[in-house]
C-alpha cells in the first residue's frame, strides 16, 4: 500500500532573511509537534524554504483519526432520575444526545454515556493548526497588501496543497488555494501546474528552485570553495553570510570578480565590510593569509550571458570601495584634536550629552576601575578620546556599511596616526565583549575602558528614560548589562557591580536610581548563571549579597549547586527555613548574650566559631572552606530545635531565643540566603519559576 | 538606448498598463514621493494608477560633479498603482525587458529595504531591486502617508533613471550618459550640478531661509484654515526644501535636526488630515 501524504507550499514575495528564518523556524516546531493521532507508525516530515516560498511534505499519515468511545460525564444523578425512573429533564437530555437509557452508567453521583470520538480529517486539522501557527509568529514588522487587512511580512501570491492527488480546500488570509505554482523569477514567470506533492518536486528541480535550504546551502559552499580553488585562493569563512546569501537565492549560481590591487592598501576589515554588509560578496584570501582582490559573488540562477553580471558587479564593489578610500584619505588627514572638537558638537543623547562629554565620563570611571584593580594609568585624557573619536570620522558617520567598523575603524586611524598599538587597541577593545559570548578585551586599560562605557550607557538609559521593559528597549541596557556581568566573570574581576553603578550615578547626581539598576542587574545575573546550567534558586542563594561581584556570586552558585545533593546541607537549609519563618514576624535587637541554656549556648558557640573562622575566609573568596564551617552549625541548629520551643510563653525566654536566631541567620547570610533554596525535583522547579 | 528613449519607453509601458502619465512637479522635491499626484492621490483610498518624470534634489549628495556617482540633482521614475496590482513585481520585471534590458543576461533581485520619509509621515515596506548588484529601482508597498494609514495599499516604484542608463550604455560615470545621440549628460547638466553645488554648500543665504522657513511653516496653517490644502501642501514641499538647504549649509545642529523634522511631519499631517476630511464630507 502507497503511503499517505500531505504537501503543501505556501508562495509570497522575497521575505526578509530574518522574517524568512523565524516562519521556518516556527513551522518546524508546529510539524514537530503534529497530532499523534494522525500519524502512521512510518511518519515522517520535512519542511523546504526559500525566499519566495516554504513548504512541507509530510508521509505517513492517516487520513482520519481512529474512532474510539469515549465516556462523557453528564448531569447530575437526581436531575436525570428520581426513585430510578427517568425525569423530564432526564427524556429531554436522552434525546438531545440520542441514546436510550440502556447507554447510561451512574457512577458517584453523575450520570455517563459514551459517546463515538475521532474521526477527524487530517486536512481539517492541518490547515487550522497550521492557520494558528502562522497567526502566533510575531515578525519583526508585518504589512497589508490587500482589503482584509491581513498581516504577513511580504505578500503571499498563492497556496497550493494536495492531500494524495487531492486538491485541498485552504485559505490563508486573502489567498485562496490554487493548482499551479511559481519556478524560479529570473528563469521563467508562468504557471506552474501541479498534481501532487511528488510532481511538484520535479517540476521545482525543472524549474531551478532548490527548495531545501540546507542543500541549497550546501551546493553554494561547496562551488564558492571550488572557485576559490580555481583561483588558489582560500575562501574567509563566515557562516553568517552563507547563512543569509542561501536564504536570497532559489538557485545558487557563483561567480568571481577582481576588484583594482590599488584598494588592497586599505585596511582589510573595510574592504571586508565593503564586500559583505552590503553586497554579500565572500571575501577570498592568499596562502599567506592577506585578502586578495578576488571576491566570489552568488547569483540567483543559471543565466545566458555572464559577462555583463561580471562586469556590473566589479563596478560597484570598486565605486563602494572609492567611496571607502576617499573617507579613509580624507579621515587620516585631520588630528585627534580635530576630532576632540567635533566630538563635542556630537549629540550623544539629547538629555545625556554630547560624545565628548561621555568620553569624560567614561574617563572618570575607567579610573576608578582601574584604582579597584590596583592600577595606574597617566594616559588617560588621550586614550578616553581615542577610544571615540573614530565617531567623528567620515567613514563612520557615512550610516551605511562602515558604520559597523566602529572602533575597528578607530584603532586602524590611530595606529596611521602612529600612537602605540596598545593604545590603539583601546577603540576597538573597549566596545568588547560585544555579547555575552563575545571576544574580551585584552588589555587591563581596555578592560576598564569597557566596564566604564557600558555602565555609563546603562545608566545613561534609565536617567534618560530609556530603561529597558518587556518589549522595549531602545539603548540595548540589556545586552550591555549581560555583556558586562560576562566580561567581569570571564575576567574574574573582584570589583562591585553596586560600587561601579554608585561611582556612576554620583557623576549625574541620581543616586536614587541605583537600587532599581541594581535589582535589574541582579535579574541579568540569574538570566546568564541559569544559561549556564545553575539552577535559579541557587543563583538567587548567591545573589544575596550587598556589594553585587559577578565573579563570586558564579564561585558561590557553582558550590552550593555541588552541595545540593549533600544531606548535612539539605538538613541545615530545612532548618534555615524553620529560622527564616520563626524570625519573619519578629524584630533584630541588641543581641543578648547571655545563655541560661546549654543548647542556646552550644548553638552560640558553634557559630561563633564558624564566623570567627570565616572572616578571612570570605575576604580570601575561598568559599568552599566558608561552606564547611558553616556546616558545622547543623547539628546544634536541629538540637535547639528539638529541645527547645523558641517561641516561649515567658517573653524574655522567647525574646533570648529570637535574637539567637538572628545572630545565627547572620553569619549564613555573609555567605548567601540559603532560603531561597528549594528541594524539589527539577521540573517542578523550572514550572514555578 | 539613450536617456530620453529610456524615458520616453518607460513611460509607454506604464501608460499601457493603464498609468496616467504626469509631469514633475513644479516645486522643488526630494522625491516623486513629495509629488500631489502620489501624496495627497493616494489618500482617497481609491483606484489611482500614475506615472512621471521627477526631478529629484538632494542638496547634501552633491560632490560638485566630481564623483561619478554622486549628484545633488537626478531624474526618478516613478509609478504610483492604488491599489497594488497582484503581479506587480512581474509588471515590473517586464518594464525592464521594455526598456531593453535582457533579463535572461542579468542577475534581478529583490532585497529587503524599508522606505520610510519622516518628514512626509511616509512608511512602507519593500525592497531595493538589483540588478547585476546594483540598486535601480525601489519598490514599496505603503503602509501610512501624512502620518494617515492606509486601507486601500499603493505600491511605489520608484526607479533610478541614470543608474539604469549607465547599466543599459555601459558607462562607468553619470556625466558620460547618453541624454540623445547628440548631446552628452555633462553638457546639460555639469555646470548647473556645480554651481548649485556651491549654492548648496556654500553660498545660499541662511538667514533668509531660515526666516522663510518660519514664514512658509505660518502660511500652511494660515491657508488650512483657509480650506486651501493644494496650496498649503505647496508649501509644505517648499518647507521641506528649505530644510534640505539648511542642513547641506550645515546651519543646523543634530538636536535641531530631530526638531525641523518633526515640524515638517506635522504640517504634512495637518494637511494629510484636512485633505481626508474635506473628502469625507463630500462624500
Amino acid at each position: 500500500m502507497k503511503k499517505n501524504s500531505l504537501f503543501f507550499e505556501i508562495g509570497f514575495e522575497e521575505l526578509p532573511v530574518e522574517s524568512n528564518k523565524l516562519l521556518r523556524e516556527r513551522v518546524f516546531e508546529f510539524l514537530q509537534i503534529f497530532p499523534e493521532k494522525f500519524k502512521e507508525s512510518d511518519f515522517d516530515f520535512k519542511l523546504y524554504s526559500t525566499p519566495r516560498r516554504l513548504s512541507v511534505f509530510l508521509k505517513g499519515i492517516k487520513l482520519e483519526s481512529e474512532i474510539y468511545d469515549e465516556e462523557v460525564k453528564g448531569p447530575a444523578e437526581n436531575i436525570i432520575f428520581t426513585k430510578n425512573k427517568l425525569t423530564k429533564a432526564g427524556e429531554g437530555f436522552l434525546k438531545s444526545k440520542n441514546i436510550s437509557e440502556n447507554n447510561i452508567v451512574r457512577k458517584d453521583g453523575f450520570v455517563f454515556y459514551s459517546k463515538k470520538s475521532g474521526g477527524e480529517e487530517v486536512e481539517r486539522t492541518f490547515q487550522e493548526l497550521f492557520i494558528k501557527c502562522i497567526n502566533s509568529i510575531s515578525f519583526d514588522k508585518t504589512m497589508k497588501w490587500e482589503k482584509s487587512g491581513f498581516l504577513f511580512p511580504r505578500p503571499i501570491r498563492w497556496i497550493i496543497g494536495f492531500v494524495n492527488n487531492n486538491p485541498m480546500n485552504f485559505s490563508l488570509g486573502p489567498v485562496k488555494n490554487d493548482t499551479f505554482t511559481f519556478g524560479n523569477r529570473n528563469v521563467s514567470n508562468s504557471k506552474i501546474p501541479i498534481f501532487n506533492g511528488y510532481d511538484y518536486f520535479e517540476k521545482m528541480n525543472e524549474n531551478y528552485v532548490e527548495i531545501d535550504f540546507e542543500k541549497r546551502k550546501a551546493m553554494m559552499l561547496s562551488e564558492i570553495k571550488k572557485a576559490a580553488e580555481n583561483l588558489s585562493l582560500t575562501l574567509i569563512e563566515d557562516e553568517d553570510l552563507l547563512n543569509e546569501v542561501t536564504d536570497l537565492v532559489e538557485y545558487p549560481v557563483i561567480f568571481y570578480g577582481n576588484f583594482d590591487k590599488r584598494f588592497l592598501n586599505l585596511p582589510k576589515e573595510i574592504i571586508i565590510a565593503a564586500l559583505k554588509q552590503h553586497q554579500k560578496y565572500f571575501s577570498l584570501k592568499k596562502e599567506d593569509g592577506s585578502l586578495s582582490s578576488y571576491f566570489v559573488f552568488v547569483s540567483n540562477a543559471p543565466y545566458a550571458d555572464t559577462e555583463d553580471i561580471i562586469n556590473n558587479n566589479q563596478r560597484i564593489i570598486e565605486s563602494r570601495l572609492e567611496d571607502a578610500e576617499f573617507y579613509y584619505k580624507n579621515d587620516l588627514s585631520h588630528n585627534i584634536k580635530y576630532y576632540e572638537n567635533i566630538l563635542k558638537k556630537t549629540v550623544f543623547h539629547d538629555k545625556l550629552g554630547s560624545f565628548y562629554e561621555k568620553t569624560q565620563r567614561n574617563k572618570k570611571l575607567a579610573s576608578f576601575v582601574l584604582k579597584q584593580l590596583d592600577m595606574e594609568e597617566d594616559n588617560l585624557d588621550l586614550i578616553s578620546m581615542i577610544s571615540k573619536f573614530d565617531i567623528a570620522t567620515e567613514m563612520i558617520k557615512d550610516g551605511k556599511e562602515f558604520t559597523k567598523l566602529q572602533g575597528v575603524i578607530g584603532t586602524h586611524y590611530a595606529k596611521a596616526m602612529g600612537y602605540k598599538d596598545e593604545i590603539a587597541n583601546i577603540s576597538r577593545e573597549h566596545y568588547l565583549p560585544l555579547t555575552n559570548e563575545g571576544e574580551l578585551p585584552e588589555s587591563r586599560v581596555g578592560i576598564a575602558f569597557s566596564i566604564a562605557d557600558k555602565t555609563d550607557n546603562i545608566c545613561g538609559a534609565y536617567l534618560s528614560g530609556n530603561k529597558p521593559t518587556g518589549n522595549k528597549d531602545a539603548m540595548s541596557v540589556r545586552r550591555d548589562s549581560l555583556s558586562l556581568i560576562y566580561l567581569l566573570t570571564q575576567k574574574k574581576l573582584k570589583i562591585s557591580i553596586n560600587e561601579i553603578l554608585e561611582e556612576s550615578l554620583k557623576e549625574y547626581g541620581r543616586i536614587e536610581l541605583k537600587q532599581e539598576i541594581s535589582d535589574y542587574m541582579k535579574k541579568r545575573i540569574e538570566v546568564l548563571f541559569t544559561s549556564y546550567k545553575i539552577p535559579y534558586d541557587v543563583v538567587r542563594c548567591a545573589l544575596y549579597s550587598e556589594k553585587l561581584i559577578p565573579i563570586d556570586i558564579l564561585k558561590k552558585s557553582i558550590l552550593v549547586k555541588e552541595m545540593k545533593t549533600n544531606e548535612d546541607f539539605r538538613d541545615i537549609v530545612g532548618g534555615l527555613k524553620r529560622v527564616t519563618n520563626i524570625l519573619k514576624n519578629e524584630k533584630e535587637s541588641e543581641n543578648k548574650r547571655h545563655f541560661e541554656n546549654k543548647f542556646e549556648f552550644r548553638l552560640y558557640e558553634s557559630g561563633m566559631n564558624a564566623d570567627r573562622m570565616n572572616e578571612t575566609l570570605l575576604k580570601n573568596s575561598d568559599y568552599e572552606a566558608v561552606l564547611i564551617n558553616l556546616l558545622s552549625i547543623r547539628k546544634p541548629i536541629d538540637e535547639l530545635f528539638d529541645n527547645v520551643m523558641v517561641l516561649d510563653d515567658d517573653i524574655e525566654v522567647k525574646e533570648r531565643r529570637v535574637q539567637l536566631l538572628f545572630f545565627i541567620r547572620n553569619i549564613f547570610l555573609k555567605f548567601g540566603d540559603f532560603s531561597q533554596i528549594v528541594f524539589e525535583s527539577p521540573i517542578n522547579a523550572e514550572e514555578k519559576k | 538606448m539613450n536617456f530620453q528613449d529610456i524615458i520616453l519607453k518607460i513611460s509607454e509601458y506604464w501608460s499601457l498598463k493603464g498609468c496616467s502619465i504626469f509631469q514633475p512637479y513644479n516645486s522643488e522635491v526630494g522625491a516623486g514621493t513629495f509629488n500631489p499626484a502620489t501624496f495627497l492621490r493616494v489618500l482617497d483610498n481609491s483606484q489611482w494608477n500614475a506615472a512621471y518624470v521627477e526631478i529629484s534634489k538632494r542638496p547634501k549628495d552633491g560632490r560638485y560633479g566630481e564623483n561619478p556617482n554622486r549628484f545633488q540633482q537626478f531624474y526618478q521614475f516613478q509609478v504610483i498603482m492604488q491599489p497594488a496590482p497582484n503581479n506587480i513585481q512581474e509588471l515590473y520585471m517586464k518594464s525592464l525587458e521594455y526598456i531593453g534590458i535582457e533579463l535572461r543576461k542579468h542577475d534581478i533581485r529583490f532585497v529587503e529595504d524599508d522606505w520610510e520619509s519622516p518628514t512626509l509621515g511616509a512608511k512602507g515596506l519593500g525592497w531595493e531591486v538589483w540588478l547585476d548588484g546594483m540598486e535601480i529601482t525601489q519598490f514599496t508597498y505603503f503602509q501610512q502617508i501624512g502620518s494617515i494609514p492606509l486601507t486601500l495599499i499603493p505600491v511605489e516604484i520608484t526607479y533610478g533613471l541614470e543608474r539604469i542608463a549607465m547599466l543599459i550604455q555601459k558607462k562607468n560615470s553619470v556625466l558620460e550618459i547618453d541624454w540623445s545621440n547628440e548631446k552628452k549628460w555633462s553638457e546639460i547638466l555639469l555646470e548647473s550640478e556645480k554651481e548649485f553645488c556651491i549654492f548648496n554648500f556654500k553660498k545660499a543665504n541662511v538667514e533668509m531661509i531660515l526666516s522663510q522657513f518660519e514664514k512658509i511653516e505660518e502660511e500652511v496653517n494660515r491657508l488650512l484654515k483657509e480650506d486651501l490644502v493644494y496650496p498649503a501642501y505647496d508649501y509644505v514641499i517648499k518647507c521641506s526644501h528649505l530644510f534640505n538647504l539648511l542642513d547641506s549649509r550645515g546651519a543646523i545642529s543634530q538636536k535641531e535636526r530631530a526638531n525641523y523634522i518633526m515640524r515638517i511631519r506635522n504640517l504634512s499631517r495637518s494637511v494629510a488630515k484636512k485633505y481626508m476630511e474635506r473628502k469625507n464630507e463630500k462624500e
